[in-house]
């Protein structure tokens, strides 16, 4: 379950947010302290997030408190579920 | 395996430090004040740094560093480079009159000779260094003269009012932390320094030549520095000088006569033989070959109100008339040059004090003093 | 602060951090007692001094009966805190009337008792409230942004105090605006807002009035942050961190930092730093840049030292208060500065305008092209960050000069991605737009300082015209 959320969500990335698709984006990956996603592109991922998951993320935790990897964002989910 | 570092240890290791530094520093006295970008960094500049309080340091975009020598000279263009051998060097020194109270680098005395091209005697480019500051004392300008004759000056202009020749009480906190060279220049000239200067009371501790004694010399070293890039990127070093024209002086004066604590005319004598002689004598022997010219500055005289009692808000005709008198006397006396322009300024070239020139005021005294320089640049 | 206040805060931080029981009620006490003791006093109407504290408290106390859930409102629970905060402000009243505590005047006691008595009973009232009143949050929040805007516009505020010198017959003293600098408003005002709307999603913990107070007015950042979070604050309230051995190091090594940064680099820098005047007497365009540039560094060194020395006091408490700066002028591009710069403040206005914007702006049944969206929440963002600053035409034209070096930022990284090779190979060509890239952006923000430093939008022209060597 883990590791499918991991790739859907390093997919997302890499194909609509940062137009590489062959890009590969490690769990452990900083996202967002690294500029990799900005601050725009977060309001898609938490789109993608909610629509895919069934979770809400709320808009005070797009940063990088609340998380900054993909393995982070998947704890987050997962707490949420 | 590392050892935790434990908070109290660097704490006492921190304090002792701080002492250890500190002992160091006061022990070694480093000459900080001859640390400058000034005259690489940021250009030299024309009068000595000054600004009336700290409320002024940003808007003249100076530091007073006045307790030391080093820093002032140091920040002086008069630094930038050995003396050219086609330069015939005159130094002013004197009160806010001379350093421009109100005019800015370009309308001040010594730019105004400077723009005359003069040349001396023997063909040299007449260049003269502003080296006044704000406070009229014979004694302090003797100090000047005496750490600025490393510059080898060829002519000194000495400019002068009867408020230099006074004892004042305020001129021991500008001489107290001078108090070394001081003593210096009374062992090697004999300086009969006046009972109201004496200092014997006066010796710096240990606990003040620390870095912690010393931190308000010391953060004024670095603001004199800093404010070198406003003064570079400016231009400005008075922000009492940036505007030309100003309102005319007040012309009425107060009756009363009395000045301090001479009453009346009959205290004239009393008053002219309180004046400090000894420091022109000091003045002359510091300077050594250079001639030494001794200028009465001009005064404002007032026309309005009881201009028949005083010449101005400062000064009664009477004392003024007695110091103008035994002065001159003595410098006769001596046979040392002496000019008298008291007088010599309309009363509108004066700005915000009565001895402030505005430009006209400055330009006319420099025209003045060219024919002195010319006569005295000869050998 | 003086630096004297300071160490004294420092202190009683150090102090406070021992407790180990009745933490939250103490904090409660001496953060009310210390902004009291740093509100500075104006000289027209130096009563101010003590009603600008007071009213942060009673704000304080309101907001708190209004976002409190009600089981969490009990009188039971929280008299205590209520009666400490009344305790202060009735100490102080009275206190400044004696020789030897130098207490700002509160005017008539019996007006002081007045005032009390209406806030006590107002917070009895909200707080005894059957649910929560979505309307009377709402409109909390709508005065709050009222009274920010009428304390960060000049015009407004010093027409008023005009009018209200007049009106008493008084001489305003040269710094007026001094009494109307109510000390740590706005970071109070975006901390209780962020309460609100937090509030108003149904995700604000519990807190009690204690907690809340605590955390609206923690003295280590009453006066200028960072803007933490409550949920994350109160966790650490009710869980203190025992003081380790690093923590105190920590604290003693931020403090140092940050009164070196504070009071002496950026004391330093102040005299040489832009202002109106030193600006128009600028010679020629490099200077004008360095002088510039002395003000963003100045700006840097005194914010976040301060900050420094704030998280290093809150330390001391037993507090992990957030950064708000992360080294921003070693950042390659604008984006990332903007996440390294007064961080808790822009994550602020994310949370609470760009995220929501951004969200609705895209969840539209027919979005706007992606570009211009962008344009449209960079900008506006951006903006709003400015105004924060003060209600000013610069500070908004800083704003958007901000949001338009964002944008664009955005629009050259998204096309450069199609023609720039991949250079994660080659490490000197990476460095050498790494570097390349933190001089553009420090240039950036230094050449937005023509807005943020001068206090008219004639003398930024004037002084743009002349950073580039056209006048």
């Amino acid at each position: 379950m883990s590791a499918e959320m991991h790739q859907q969500i390093a997919e997302f990335i890499a194909q609509k947010i940062l137009r590489q698709p062959k890009r590969v984006i490690n769990p452990a990956d900083a996202l967002i302290s690294s500029g990799l996603i900005d601050s725009f592109s977060l309001v898609d991922l938490a789109l993608f997030v909610e629509d895919t998951f069934g979770v809400r993320i709320a808009d005070s935790e797009l940063n990088a408190n609340a998380f900054d990897s993909i393995e982070q964002l998947a704890n987050l989910i997962a707490s949420k579920k | 395996m590392l050892k935790p570092v434990n908070a109290l240890r660097v704490l006492v290791k921190a304090f002792v430090l701080f002492v250890v530094f500190n002992l160091l520093f006061a022990w070694l006295n480093p000459p900080l004040g001859r640390l400058t970008a000034y005259n690489s960094l940021w250009p030299g500049r024309v009068r000595f740094p000054y600004s009336e309080s700290p409320n002024f340091y940003a808007l003249d975009y100076n530091a007073p560093v006045i307790q030391d020598f080093d820093a002032m000279f140091g920040a002086h263009i008069l630094s930038a480079a050995p003396k050219p051998v086609d330069e015939y060097r005159i130094f002013l020194l004197g009160d806010s009159a001379t350093w421009g109270g109100h005019v800015s680098p370009e309308d001040m005395l010594a730019a105004q000779i400077n723009s005359l091209g003069l040349t001396s005697c023997d063909g040299r480019r007449v260049v003269a260094y502003d080296l006044g500051y704000p406070w009229p004392s014979l004694l302090r300008d003797v100090l000047f003269l005496d750490y600025a004759k490393r510059y080898d000056p060829d002519m000194v202009l000495w400019l002068v009012t009867l408020h230099s020749f006074e004892k004042k009480p305020a001129d021991r906190e500008f001489l107290l932390p001078h108090v070394d060279e001081l003593n210096q220049v009374i062992e090697t000239y004999g300086l009969q320094l006046p009972k109201a200067y004496e200092m014997q009371d006066v010796s710096t501790t240990f606990w003040d030549r620390t870095i912690f004694g010393q931190r308000a010399r010391l953060k004024n070293l670095l603001l004199n520095q800093a404010y070198g890039l406003a003064w570079a990127a400016t231009g400005v070093d008075n922000s009492n000088g940036l505007s030309k024209t100003h309102p005319v002086f007040p012309q009425d004066t107060d009756p009363n006569i009395a000045y301090f604590e001479f009453k009346s005319e009959a205290d004239a004598p009393t008053l002219a033989r309180s004046l400090i002689y000894d420091a022109v004598r000091v003045g002359h022997e510091v300077a050594g070959d250079a001639p030494v010219i001794v200028v009465n500055e001009p005064i404002f005289i007032a026309s309005g109100k009881n201009s028949d009692k005083r010449y101005n808000h400062v000064y009664p005709r009477w004392a003024y008339d007695a110091y103008r008198q035994a002065v001159a006397e003595w410098m006769a006396a001596h046979n040392y040059p002496f000019f008298d322009f008291w007088d010599a300024l309309p009363a509108e070239e004066f700005s915000n004090d009565m001895a402030h020139r505005d430009p006209n005021g400055e330009a006319r005294l420099a025209n003045l003093l060219a024919p002195v320089i010319g006569q005295f640049s000869c050998p | 602060m003086t630096l004297l206040q300071i160490l004294a805060l420092a202190v009683l931080a150090a102090l406070l951090g021992l407790l180990r029981r009745g933490r939250a009620l103490a904090l409660v006490g001496f953060s009310a007692f210390v902004i009291y003791w740093i509100q500075p006093v104006g000289e027209t109407f130096p009563m101010l001094a003590f009603w600008w504290p007071t009213l942060t408290i009673f704000v304080t106390v309101l907001a708190w009966a209004l976002t409190a859930p009600k089981e969490a409102r009990s009188l039971r629970e929280n008299w205590p805190a209520l009666a400490v905060l009344v305790g202060v402000i009735v100490f102080v009243a009275v206190a400044s009337r004696l020789p030897v505590i130098n207490f700002p005047s509160s005017g008539s006691l019996r007006f002081v008792a007045l005032a009390l008595a209406v806030f006590v009973g107002l917070s009895a009232w909200l707080a005894n409230l059957k649910s929560e009143n979505r309307f009377l949050l709402a409109a909390f929040a709508i005065s709050l942004l009222a009274v920010f805007v009428f304390l960060k516009s000049p015009f407004l505020s010093e027409s008023s105090l005009t009018l209200l010198a007049q009106l008493r017959g008084r001489e305003l003293d040269p710094v007026a605006t001094l009494s109307l600098a109510w000390l740590g408003y706005s970071y109070v005002a975006f901390r209780i807002l962020h309460t609100i709307r937090d509030r108003q999603s149904g995700v604000l913990p519990a807190v009690t009035l204690a907690e809340y107070v605590d955390y609206v007015i923690f003295f280590p950042a009453f006066t200028a942050g960072p803007i933490d979070r409550l949920e994350r604050f109160v966790k650490e309230l009710r869980e203190p961190l025992p003081l380790k051995n690093d923590d105190w190091l920590f604290a003693g090594h931020r403090l140092a930092l940050g009164l070196f940064k504070k009071f002496f680099v950026a004391d330093i820098l102040s005299g040489i730093s832009a202002n109106d005047l030193l600006v128009t007497q600028t010679r020629g365009a490099g200077w004008l840049w360095l002088v510039f540039a002395a003000y963003s560094f100045r700006v840097y060194f005194d914010f976040s030292g301060y900050t420094d020395i704030a998280i290093g006091t809150a330390r001391l408490l037993g507090f992990r208060l957030p950064e708000n700066f992360n080294a921003p002028f070693l950042k390659p591009n604008l984006s990332q500065f903007w996440n390294a710069w007064h961080m808790t403040l822009t994550q602020w206005f994310r949370a609470y305008f760009f995220n929501p914007l951004n969200r609705s702006l895209r969840s539209a049944q027919r979005p706007l092209p992606a570009w211009t969206m962008i344009l449209l929440t960079q900008v506006s963002t951006m903006l709003l960050i400015g105004l924060w600053h003060g209600v000013t035409w610069n500070y908004a034209l800083w704003g958007i000069f901000h949001g338009l070096g964002l944008f664009v930022q955005n629009r050259w990284t998204e096309s450069a991605r199609r023609f720039l090779p991949d250079l994660s190979a080659r490490p000197v060509a990476r460095g050498f737009f790494h570097v390349l890239g933190v001089a553009l952006t420090f240039s950036y923000f230094t050449l937005g300082m023509a807005f943020f430093a001068l206090s008219t939008p004639q003398l930024s022209w004037q002084a743009l015209l002349k950073l580039f060597g056209i006048s």
